[in-house]
């Protein structure tokens, strides 16, 4: 297993705000990796940036060794997709039209990866001509999750996907996380809910104010007491 | 005036005739509106553009140059060509305008406030280019442009053809614009885009295109208005004023929607026409502001206006 995306010594800044120190990451092909990390840690940040929606002061991304264009659009259609933070479905289009617009790369989309997305979430199946609007917080985030997989991405990146719903839904959603990954989609996820990224994850990063503080196997992680004491909460 | 059931019917088809005009041109300032969220003051340039290029178009640019410099169009096909020719240079100029006037600024800044005012920098550039080009004066479309013929419809009802010809254009316009965006692929992408730009972007959506596109559309829309302006009244570089009224018709029907762009347009339509027949032509623009002034006290995100009901 190869590495299959690679950051390498990314900073951002806001005017006199340093959202991102000089961080690196590695993510495998077929892996999972986390980010984890409190408020304001720069998370979302990072995000936005290896998507190009938020210029960064330095910093490469390679994906399969090549440099990613610069272009969130071009970036797009290289084979990383997104699940921003907050969902962001479009509220006045429908489910159907969501998905899409997830699709819009593609010069022929094929009806199976709608199929599929249906087949991970077939409440988005049953609500199909709903305005997106209307669906619950947990339905969005599938939307959201069923979106971003309709460009058929190499990397699905999700910016905090438990944010605000009920642990029983944040279970549901990253077991279908996993499915998704057993598929061959390698995924970066950045999370608050630090346990719940660790039980998914392989590896995992912690940033601390735009800084990297450790790295390291989930399951280690998951035993650090420092970790513990500080993510874990009990 | 009294009260008579044929002028009701014929102000009836006038106002419907005006309205759908106006609907172009609210059509296309709502469009760039819901993507941008500024008001485009430069949209009345476009349809003066669109003007002008029809009119050089028919009459072989003598007014530029004071003769016939090139073969003028009738002989080929007349208006066809010469809307054609002027709904290509209104896109092109609408396309221009984004490029040069204000992608630079958007690259900067999220404040729309700016987008506005360089909007009435180019709509002042765009009326002057034309007073110095062609000077202030007011020019009619060639005679027999448009069919001149009236239907006697009995009881003394009679009907323009170039009225039922700028309302079937209209329509048509607003089918193509409503098939565009419902479905093709950059219509949906269009769609995406005015429930969230920056969204759209991560849909692997060229965004710096799609507002080309908007502002291309636009563009057209406001030649399409033009042309049917100019042959209602006359054309003159302060022609783009006439804005003003789709805007308020868009601001009733609720900004950056088009179905309310639509339905605002046919009211002010009817409205201005009603009024004009049955109280005085001079009343004409008091009603159409009161109808604002009412609105806006009333329901101030007009009949279709954005609703907030975002989930976080
Ligand atoms: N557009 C912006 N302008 C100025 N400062 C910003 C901007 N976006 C983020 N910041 C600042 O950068 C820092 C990192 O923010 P970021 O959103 O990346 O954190 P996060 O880890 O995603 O937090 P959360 O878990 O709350 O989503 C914060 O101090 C934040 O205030
Ligand atoms: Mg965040």
């Amino acid at each position: 297993m190869g590495t299959l995306l690679e950051v390498k010594n990314m900073s951002v800044s806001y005017g006199a705000i340093r959202a991102l120190r000089g961080f690196s990451l590695t993510l495998d092909e077929r892996e999972i990796v986390a980010v984890i990390g409190a408020n304001g840690a720069g998370k979302s940040t990072f995000m936005n940036a290896v998507m190009g929606m938020t210029a960064c002061e330095s910093g490469d991304v390679f994906l399969d060794g090549a440099a990613l264009p610069r272009e969130s659009w071009r970036i797009v259609r290289s084979g990383l997709s997104l699940v921003p933070e907050g969902r962001k479905v479009f509220t006045t289009l429908t489910v159907l039209e969501n998905l899409r617009i997830g699709a819009f790369p593609l010069s022929k989309p094929d009806p199976r990866d709608m199929d599929w997305v249906f087949s991970l979430f077939p409440r988005l199946g049953e609500r199909r001509e709903q305005p997106a609007g209307t669906l619950s917080g947990g339905e969005q985030q599938m939307l959201a999750i069923g979106r971003a997989l309709m460009s058929r991405p190499r990397v699905l990146l999700l910016d905090e996907p438990s944010l605000g719903l009920a642990p029983i839904i944040i279970r549901d959603i990253f077991a279908e996380l996993r499915r998704i990954n057993e598929e061959g989609v390698s995924i970066l996820i950045v999370e608050q809910n630090a346990r719940q990224a660790l039980l998914l994850s392989r590896r995992a990063y912690v940033l601390q104010t735009g800084c990297l503080v450790k790295e390291g196997d989930s399951k280690a992680l998951l035993a650090d007491p420092e970790i513990k004491a500080a993510y874990l909460g009990h | 005036m009294d009260f008579n059931f044929s002028t009701l019917f014929q102000q009836v088809i006038n106002g419907l005739s005006l309205g759908s005009v106006y609907a172009l041109i609210a059509v296309g300032y709502s469009l760039v509106y819901s993507i941008l969220s500024f008001s485009n003051f430069a949209h009345g340039g476009f349809l003066v553009v669109g003007g002008y290029i029809c009119y050089g178009l028919l009459t072989g640019f003598d007014v530029a140059f004071g003769r016939e410099v090139l073969l003028s169009v009738p002989s080929m096909g007349g208006i066809w060509l010469a809307g054609l020719g002027a709904m290509a240079g209104a896109g092109a100029v609408a396309v221009l305008t984004e490029r040069l006037a204000y992608k630079p600024i958007r690259e900067h800044t999220s404040m729309t406030l700016y987008l506005l005012i360089a909007s009435m920098g180019v709509s002042i550039v765009i009326e002057n280019i034309f007073v110095i080009l062609v000077g202030g004066r007011f020019r009619a479309l060639p005679q027999g442009t448009f069919p001149a013929a009236t239907f006697d419809l009995g009881g003394g009802v009679t009907v323009n053809a170039s009225d039922l010809l700028s309302l079937g254009f209209a329509v048509f316009f607003l089918g193509g614009l409503q098939f565009f965006l419902m479905r093709t692929r950059w219509g949906l992408a269009i769609r995406a885009a005015a429930c969230d730009l920056r969204t759209a972007g991560l849909m692997g959506v060229n965004v710096s295109r799609l507002i080309g596109i908007v502002f291309f559309v636009a563009g057209i829309l406001a030649a399409v208005g033009g042309v049917f302006l100019s042959a209602r009244y006359t054309l003159y570089p302060q022609l783009g004023g006439i804005t003003t009224k789709a805007f308020v018709a868009a601001v009733i029907g609720g900004l950056g929607s088009l179905p309310g762009a639509v339905v605002g347009s046919l009211l002010l339509g009817l409205a201005e026409m009603l009024t004009a027949g049955f109280v005085s032509s001079q009343m004409r623009d008091l009603v159409v502001f009161s109808m604002l002034v009412i609105m806006l006290l009333i329901k101030p995100a007009g009949f279709f206006g954005k609703q907030i009901s975002d989930k976080i």
